[in-house]
């Protein structure tokens, strides 16, 4: 697959800490089954990508963001 | 490393789940009882979100009076503040305690905004599900005036 994005989404939006309770952004970054995109695939820079994995991990605990889908 | 050599005051945030068979003016009472529990140990609270209605992304199963109650709604609430290793500790067995807690989490985060979006999305509104009934009601009241003197009495009494 190709990437689309050059850019970081969090690193232009100067971003501190992702939030867990931010889901409409969480969604962007996941496939239809619910599953977190690659880091490859959505652009996210590493640093970001690992704070990102750890919010939507606890947004699925709170039950915020489905485990699975469909 | 002795978590009293730390001096830097550490901000948590707590995020919980009341149940849902509380009614809405229950609610504040809930969540002060959640707030007075942050109180006892927190010196200072930084921002808070009062609990809304939300539909939950899955099933939530929760034990009490050994059955088990299951649920597909919450009221979703959040309380930034600063805090010690030792008192969340303490926070946590409270909250454990407490049967109007359906699920929390403690997170470690940063005294800033963290929010990109302006508010919290996720809220519904209880009442929607009456709605329904309340249009079915206006056209039973329509029907039933025939004339036309009585139609615009029954609309303006609607509107109003």
């Amino acid at each position: 697959m190709m990437k689309t994005n050059t850019q970081c989404y969090f690193t232009t939006n100067n971003v501190k800490q992702i939030d867990y309770k931010d889901i409409d952004i969480l969604k962007k970054f996941l496939t239809p089954h619910a599953r977190m995109t690659a880091g490859r695939r959505n652009g996210v820079c590493a640093k970001h990508q690992r704070q990102l994995s750890q919010a939507i991990k606890r947004s699925r605990f709170m039950a915020l963001l489905p485990f699975v889908s469909k | 490393m002795d978590h009293n050599e730390h001096t830097e005051p550490r901000v948590y945030e707590l995020g919980y789940h009341l149940v849902p068979t509380l009614s809405s003016e229950q609610i504040p009472e809930a969540s002060g009882a959640v707030r007075g529990m942050i109180e006892r140990i927190s010196k200072e609270i930084i921002a808070e979100e009062l609990p809304v209605f939300i539909d939950l992304a899955y099933q939530i199963v929760k034990t009490i009076d050994h059955k088990n109650k299951r649920f597909d709604e919450a009221y979703f609430g959040w309380i930034k503040f600063e805090g010690t290793p030792s008192g969340i500790a303490e926070l946590e067995e409270a909250l454990k305690k407490d049967e109007n807690v359906l699920r929390y989490m403690v997170v470690k985060t940063i005294r800033e905004n963290t929010f990109i979006a302006k508010k919290f999305t996720g809220a519904k509104v209880k009442e929607l599900e009456l709605e329904p009934e309340v249009a079915v009601n206006e056209e039973a009241i329509l029907e039933e005036a025939t004339s036309d003197e009585a139609l615009d009495k029954v609309i303006e009494e609607l509107v109003a």
